[in-house]
């Protein structure tokens, strides 16, 4: 029926296709084959999504408390921020360093390999020799 | 007949990995157990030997002249240069250096024979519990011939293709005389069980030791070394910047920084490769807690126990875990905590700005919407000073303080140890770096004070406006 405006609905539609589809990301990423560093990682951007979401919502409200001028707003604000502050520190900085640390041991592992390599082939030469 | 010294060698692939550091080092810990004989076998470079000379007066025969059968080390010949912990000299201080000698000698065929004959002249001599060769890093018959001569053989290494290279040489230099001999001929020159074990020197931070650990465990286990060879690496030892800087003044310059984490690094060095009973005649295996509290107490009275008192520690298996688990010296660490304290703060401070900035905003814009806060603009100006003045000086303090005390206490320690007066340049450069330690901790104290001061103010204000 084309006179149907009910909005509720197409929300609640909306809602759970959002939902699904976040859960639809982790299960995703934690099936996956990719090192456990880089699941953290991309679980972490999801959480980050998230948050960053809910502060969107703090800063408007924000925006609007602060005109009435209260300090509640202020300090509110300031503990929300500090404690995202806080886990990109405590948590973001050692997750990047266990990411960084994983690939530059890849990295070296694969010159070594070059150089056994090398010195099998030369084996070989000395072998045929 | 004195039974034999447990032996223990040190060799690298490539020259400069750190083998005289650490076996000096690990000497000077392993005296604190037993007698201690150190020998420089590096004829080519004596590296030892000029490390001992610049602070000791030297004085025998020299490693080589033994070797070369001209003379015999007797007790008269060797220096003390730590309790317990006797040094022999590569080449004596004041006797000519024959040149083809060392060239002849490192790879003569029977070399192996004259070592054995040297280790079993010292043994009777001097009784030793441990006998530590320093050899040359590089390719020769003498560094082969000390392996076979002992009990554990360390193999020092970077985590590097440079290294690793040179590392991958020495193994197939091992390998290929081990097969080259026919069984028997030379059990005369094999005396040791030639165990190798690695130890990956001067780890970059950067690492992760699990990942590093992972990696050279799926190395060791590609290539067959052989059945002497470890399967995994023994100790990583993180890069420490104080020891580096101090390279070469004073042989003992990891016991000045008692604090470092090379100084753990070295005594579980010690506690993994010295013989079971030698340990366990000091310390308890896998102590309990009570026993260690009741050590620790004890540390405070008994000297002897304040000596063992590191060692001790790593028999706790969470401690020695936590300890063999680190890959960041704490030079490195210093700098990180500042490093990280600034960008929290300026993040926190920039935030603090914002916020701040709403608040002025909201008292300019409407002035008369709410009365009590028309004052607005200074609560939020006064708010974002004081917070930014707190919050920076709380963090930055702490890692800034570190590193200069660190820097102070070696600087001094390591001036003082070498048993010299104090030049006046010197007790310049201490007091500039004691100013720094302290006023790294006093000053932003005193921000500190003043910041909450002026909270208390804002406070103040604001209740006032309330009421």
């Amino acid at each position: 029926m084309a006179g149907n405006r009910d909005p509720l609905p197409a929300l609640a539609r909306d809602e759970e296709k959002f939902r699904t589809r976040v859960v639809g990301y982790i299960a995703a990423t934690l099936k996956s084959n990719l090192p456990p560093s880089v699941k953290v990682f991309v679980l972490m951007m999801l959480f980050l999504f998230v948050l960053l979401s809910f502060e969107t919502g703090v800063l408007i409200l924000n925006v609007i408390v602060s005109f009435h001028g209260t300090p509640v707003s202020f300090m509110h604000y300031f503990y929300v921020m500090s404690g995202e502050g806080m886990l990109g520190v405590f948590i973001g900085i050692p997750l990047v360093n266990r990411m960084t640390s994983l690939e530059q041991t890849q990295r070296l592992e694969a010159s070594f390999a070059v150089i056994e390599d090398v010195k099998a082939s030369r084996g070989r030469h000395k072998a045929h020799a | 007949m004195h039974s034999r010294a447990f032996t223990i060698s040190f060799v690298s692939g490539k020259g400069g990995v750190g083998k005289t550091s650490l076996a000096t080092n690990l000497a000077w810990a392993m005296a604190k157990f037993g007698k201690v004989g150190f020998v420089d076998l590096d004829l080519q470079n004596q590296g030892a030997t000029g490390l001992f000379s610049a602070v000791f007066p030297l004085r025998g025969c020299g490693v080589l002249s033994d070797l070369l059968g001209l003379s015999t080390c007797g007790q008269e010949d060797t220096v003390m240069v730590a309790p317990g912990l006797h040094f022999f000299p590569a080449v004596a201080p004041n006797s000519p250096v024959s040149y083809s000698g060392i060239a002849e000698l490192i790879n003569r065929g029977e070399i192996g024979t004259r070592l054995r004959i040297f280790l079993d002249h010292l043994q009777a001599q001097f009784d030793f519990d441990v006998v530590i060769l320093d050899c040359h890093g590089g390719l020769d018959f003498l560094s082969l011939s000390a392996h076979r001569q002992s009990d554990r053989t360390v193999v020092m290494t970077e985590a590097d293709t440079v290294t690793f290279n040179g590392t991958l040489e020495l193994l197939e230099f091992y390998r290929s005389a081990e097969s080259c001999e026919q069984p028997g001929s030379n059990s005369a020159e094999t005396n040791g069980t030639g165990s190798l074990d690695f130890v990956v020197n001067r780890v970059p931070a950067k690492y992760r030791y699990d990942d590093l650990n992972g990696m050279y465990a799926r190395l060791l286990a590609r290539h067959s070394f052989g059945a002497s060879v470890s399967s995994s690496i023994l100790l990583y030892i993180p890069s420490e910047d104080f020891f580096a800087d101090s390279y070469g003044e004073y042989p003992f310059a990891v016991s000045l920084a008692p604090k470092s984490v090379m100084f753990r690094k070295l005594n579980l060095l010690a506690v993994k490769l010295l013989p079971h009973d030698l340990v366990a005649k000091k310390l308890t295996a896998t102590p309990s807690r009570l026993q260690y509290w009741t050590f620790r107490l004890m540390s405070r009275f008994s000297r002897k126990n304040r000596e063992f008192m590191p060692f001790y520690a790593l028999q706790l298996p969470g401690y020695r875990l936590s300890v063999e688990k680190k890959m960041i010296g704490r030079g490195m660490r210093n700098i990180q905590r500042i490093i990280i304290t600034f960008a929290l703060v300026s993040t926190l401070v920039s935030f603090w700005l914002i916020a701040a900035l709403f608040t002025v905003m909201g008292g300019l814009a409407f002035p008369n919407f709410v009365n009590i806060f028309s004052n607005g603009f200074v609560v939020g100006v006064l708010a974002l000073l004081s917070g930014a003045v707190v919050l920076y000086t709380m963090f930055t303090s702490t890692g800034l303080t570190a590193f200069y005390a660190d820097k102070y206490q070696f600087q001094r320690r390591l001036w003082l140890a070498l048993g010299k007066p104090l030049t006046g340049w010197q007790r310049l450069a201490l007091m500039k770096l004691m100013i720094l330690r302290v006023g790294t901790f006093i000053g932003p104290l005193l921000f500190v004070i003043i910041g909450l001061y002026v909270f208390a103010l804002t406070f103040e204000m604001l209740l006032g406006a309330l009421r």
